[in-house]
């Protein structure tokens, strides 16, 4: 059986590919990494040719096994970490912050919500971990609303699941644990309570937005450094457009705006406000 | 033309414009060096030499109760000459600035007023209406006839030799 | 173990010496019955033939007895290799999900240092632009204090000038003022010539005007100039504080210029650091990704070896229902065997094809790698013990077959054949017992629930990911139109 290599072109088509449909820019350096993902998916999907396996993968999918593949190509080439209370000091800044946030929140005002987006929400971690803050610092009259979404079908099942291990780089404290959580067998099941705070959606960010009310807060963190220069200015573009007056947007604790063309204005490091 | 015109040198003290006939009037010269004299009063600087002659001469701010003011550039000494006993005598008066030559008609003139006809006062000739301005037209020979002037006048002048 | 096959080794012995007396037996009884027709003699043939059957019995019982011996090994065996291979999923399925979780935090760690070079780099590049303006701010003050300093010069000369022209225009002023003087003492000689010097007196007024035009001039001209002196004073004072300020200018630019070039070193270090870090940590990325493969192709190469633990449980399941039942059915058995073991082959040179493997030597540092070549090296000797399993089983199955038939010629080579391999098997045996100690210890800490595939058939590829919830389909259920 011969060993599976990917064709320089096929590696370019594909790179080509995951840039124009997801944004994901891949430098010249990572191509390598790439293509061991890509052998590993193509292993396990039988499929020996690059070319056979880029027209299977780019090709709108007409059977449920295609689909699948598609699913696990996602998931695969897209990077899946993330903790609860990952980056703790944007919950603590809401929590500082929460009695002006609701102040300054329109849909606060006119639909007691706090409307909120996790936009790339992974297996579900960070915007399980809004809910519960929000449970915890919400006034009685203020409810959480919370759009998580993803670009992976099986993050999101995943995440839709809500079946968590913990391990030690988890920052969650065990009031947390036993509050919101049940126990199942190894496995940790989050309440029904956070799970009806949370909206998952499938969401690929470099398409067009299609909301219809302003968010107070999105989460953007640890994404943006997957993008370039291009899809980071238009992606920041939107996520200024769908945020309220005053809303936060938040990011990764290694990214910055200050590259970049945009709006907002600077709140402290790793948060930025409309104005 | 048709009455009788007459000719002033108008001159000021402050404010006040005063005017004396040209006729009275011997030269206008700048200010020149006063000498003292003692034991005269206070309106009486001195006396100058001018060419040759020695010439008292008298301050008119001093001698109408005015403030002194420090003699500048625009302080002029107006000779004039004085009959003293049918004899022609000339006298130096301090004023502020000499302004001009004007003629004026009788009608442009109008006495004195009444209330101030005292002794004191009969040195005012009239008031005189020159372009909007009112000048006083003094008769300086009434000015100056007071003991210590001709005393003064009797030691120190000298008499104009025709 | 020892003891078993010791005993399974008499048994052959006897086996073959009670197969020999019963030749020797039949011989002579037919010998006997063809020469000598007694009826003694043909008793005697009969009492020798019963006794030899009896024998035969006896031996083939005996027979039976061993062959279960071995069957009960190879229960045994099958049994410790069927935990062994799910021990073995196990291991490879953790190692390969923690591979996973591992790869993808390196992956975000070495994206996020690359985020965090690029921005150094810029920092880096802003202050040596920084360091040049600077450089530039310093040497323009340094121009700015020059023409200040001439500036200064040239308002100084102006104010002497201006003072120069001050005195002149005060002469011109002197002069007018004699003229008026002199012009009014022309009006009052003309007035005293009376008639004849009215002409005069004219002339005399004009002079005056004259002289006042001039004082007049004089005065304004005064005034302007005046003016410009106090001007070029003001001029002189803040030419003198620009002039300080340049110097001030001059000195912060340069600590600036020194601060810049402290901060540009330092990034420039911070820089090439976190460069290094990167290259590091994307090595290690590349290491993660091929660990998580290996794991993974370890996992299913373990629910391989679960298959042929299956078919050896089958195959003994068979041998035992041959010894008891006493039917044919090599014929099936056999070829199912044979096959497996095509297929077993096959994957085993596909496994080890797959261009990880080099990958792992290059980078030996990553020590979460060791377990994974392990578990290969171990699968060889367990796929070898029942490779060896396999002709020894055939063996005896023959053994049986022929000892029905009463086939004493092929028995006999036959068994001949048969005494090698069990000289082999025997330390093979030890061999893998030994081995398997390790490994169950290693095995103990998963904790991962296992699917064991039981299908006889090895399935080589997985064609769905496992954890495919098909209650859950985001995709298919729900558009974003709610928000």
């Amino acid at each position: 059986m011969p060993i599976i290599t990917i064709e320089k072109n096929y590696l370019d088509l594909f790179s080509e590919y995951l840039y124009k449909n997801m944004g994901i820019y891949i430098e010249d350096s990572k191509k390598n990494l790439l293509a061991q993902k890509l052998a590993k998916l193509m292993q396990e999907a039988g499929i020996e040719n690059a070319g056979e396996y880029y027209h299977f993968i780019v090709s709108p999918p007409i059977s449920e096994r295609q689909k699948e593949l598609k699913n696990k190509f996602i998931d695969t080439i897209t990077v899946h970490k993330t903790n609860f209370f990952r980056e703790n000091n944007h919950f603590e800044f809401i929590q500082r912050n929460i009695s002006e946030i609701i102040e300054t929140s329109q849909s606060a005002k006119f639909t007691n919500e706090l409307r909120i987006w996790s936009s790339a929400c992974s297996t579900g971690e960070e915007a399980y971990t809004l809910a519960m803050l929000c449970k915890e610092i919400l006034p009685a009259n203020v409810r959480p609303k919370i759009l998580a979404t993803d670009i992976s079908p099986d993050s999101i099942r995943k995440a839709m699941e809500g079946i968590y291990k913990f391990g030690p780089e988890d920052n969650i404290t065990n009031y947390y644990i036993n509050k919101y959580f049940t126990k199942n067998g190894t496995q940790w099941a989050i309440s029904d309570e956070i799970k009806n705070c949370v909206t998952f959606r499938l969401f690929n960010l470099v398409e067009p937005f299609p909301f219809k009310n302003p968010f107070d807060i999105i989460f953007c963190r640890n994404v943006m450094i997957y993008f370039d220069k291009i899809v980071q200015e238009k992606l920041v573009g939107n996520f200024y457009n769908v945020l309220g007056k005053k809303g936060f947007l938040f990011i990764g604790h290694s990214e910055s705006l200050i590259q970049i063309k945009h709006q907002f204005t600077y709140h402290e490091p790793t948060v930025y406000r409309k104005n | 033309m048709a009455t009788n015109d007459q000719k002033l040198l108008t001159f000021s003290l402050g404010e006040e414009g005063y005017g004396v006939s040209i006729l009275k009037v011997k030269e206008i010269i700048g200010m020149l060096e006063i000498t003292p004299v003692p034991k005269t009063p206070e309106f009486i600087k001195g006396v100058i030499n001018l060419r040759g002659k020695i010439i008292p001469i008298m301050d008119l701010r001093i001698k109408f109760g005015m403030e002194q003011q420090q003699y500048d550039e625009r302080t002029c000494i107006i000779v004039v000459e004085i009959d003293f006993k049918g004899v022609q005598k000339l006298l130096g008066v301090v004023v502020d600035m000499v302004s001009e030559v004007v003629t004026v008609s009788d009608d442009q003139i109008e006495p004195p007023p009444e209330y101030g006809k005292t002794a004191e006062h009969n040195f005012i000739l009239g008031i005189g209406k020159i372009k909007e301005r009112v000048v006083i037209i003094l008769d300086i020979e009434e000015v100056f006839s007071c003991e210590e002037v001709l005393k003064m006048l009797e030691n120190n002048s000298q008499t104009i030799k025709e | 173990m020892f003891n078993g096959f010791s005993k399974s080794q008499i048994g052959f012995r006897i086996i073959l010496s009670i197969l020999f007396v019963e030749l020797i037996s039949l011989a002579s009884g037919v010998i006997m019955g063809l020469n000598i027709k007694s009826p003694t003699i043909i008793a005697a043939c009969l009492l020798t033939i019963i006794i030899s059957q009896l024998i035969a019995w006896f031996i083939s019982e005996n027979v039976k007895k061993s062959v279960r011996n071995v069957l009960s090994e190879l229960a045994e065996t099958s049994e410790n290799l069927g935990s062994l291979s799910n021990e073995l999923t196990v291991t490879g399925r953790k190692l390969a999900d923690g591979s996973t979780e591992q790869a993808a935090s390196i992956q975000e760690t070495s994206s996020t240092l690359e985020e965090s070079s690029s921005m150094i780099h810029q920092t880096t590049q802003n202050t040596k632009e920084a360091e040049i303006l600077a450089k530039q701010t310093k040497q323009s003050a340094d121009n700015g204090n020059v023409e200040m300093q001439t500036m200064l010069e040239a308002m100084e000369e102006l104010k002497k000038s201006s003072t120069e022209i001050s005195k002149i225009i005060r002469v011109i002023d002197e002069i007018a003022f004699q003229t008026n003087i002199l012009s009014l003492n022309a009006a009052v000689e003309a007035a005293r010539a009376g008639d004849a010097g009215k002409g005069f007196a004219v002339v005399a007024e004009e002079v005056r005007n004259l002289a006042q035009r001039s004082a007049q001039a004089a005065k304004d001209t005064a005034g302007i100039i005046e003016s410009n002196i106090s001007l070029s004073e003001k001029c002189l004072d803040i030419s003198n504080q620009v002039s300080k300020s340049l110097e001030g200018i001059n000195n912060d630019t340069h600590k600036v210029s020194e601060l810049l070039e402290e901060i540009s070193t330092a990034s420039q270090e911070q820089e090439i650091g976190i460069n290094q870090i990167n290259k590091a940590i994307s090595q290690m990325e590349h290491v993660l990704q091929g660990n998580a493969l290996t794991a993974q192709e370890s996992a299913s190469s373990a629910e391989h070896l679960n298959t042929y633990s299956n078919t050896l449980k089958k195959i003994k399941e068979e041998l035992t229902y041959l010894v008891d039942g006493g039917k044919e059915v090599e014929k099936r058995i056999i070829p199912t065997i044979s096959r497996e073991v095509e297929v077993k082959k096959e994957i085993k040179s596909q496994k080890l094809e797959v261009k990880i493997k080099p990958e792992i030597k290059s980078v030996p540092k990553v020590e979460e790698v060791k377990p994974k070549t392990e578990v290969k090296q171990k699968v060889e000797p367990i796929k070898l013990k029942t490779e060896e399993i396999k002709p020894k089983v055939e063996e005896v199955k023959k053994v049986k077959a022929e000892e029905v038939k009463s086939k004493a010629e092929e028995v006999k080579s036959k068994t001949e054949e048969a005494v090698e391999p069990k000289a082999e098997i025997k330390p093979e045996k030890e061999e893998t017992k030994v081995e398997e100690k390790p490994k169950t210890e290693e095995a103990e800490k998963p904790k991962l629930e296992l699917k064991p595939q039981i299908q006889p058939k090895p399935v080589v590829k997985k064609p769905l990911p496992k954890d495919t919830d098909k209650s859950v389909r985001p995709e298919d259920i729900i558009p974003l139109d709610d928000f």
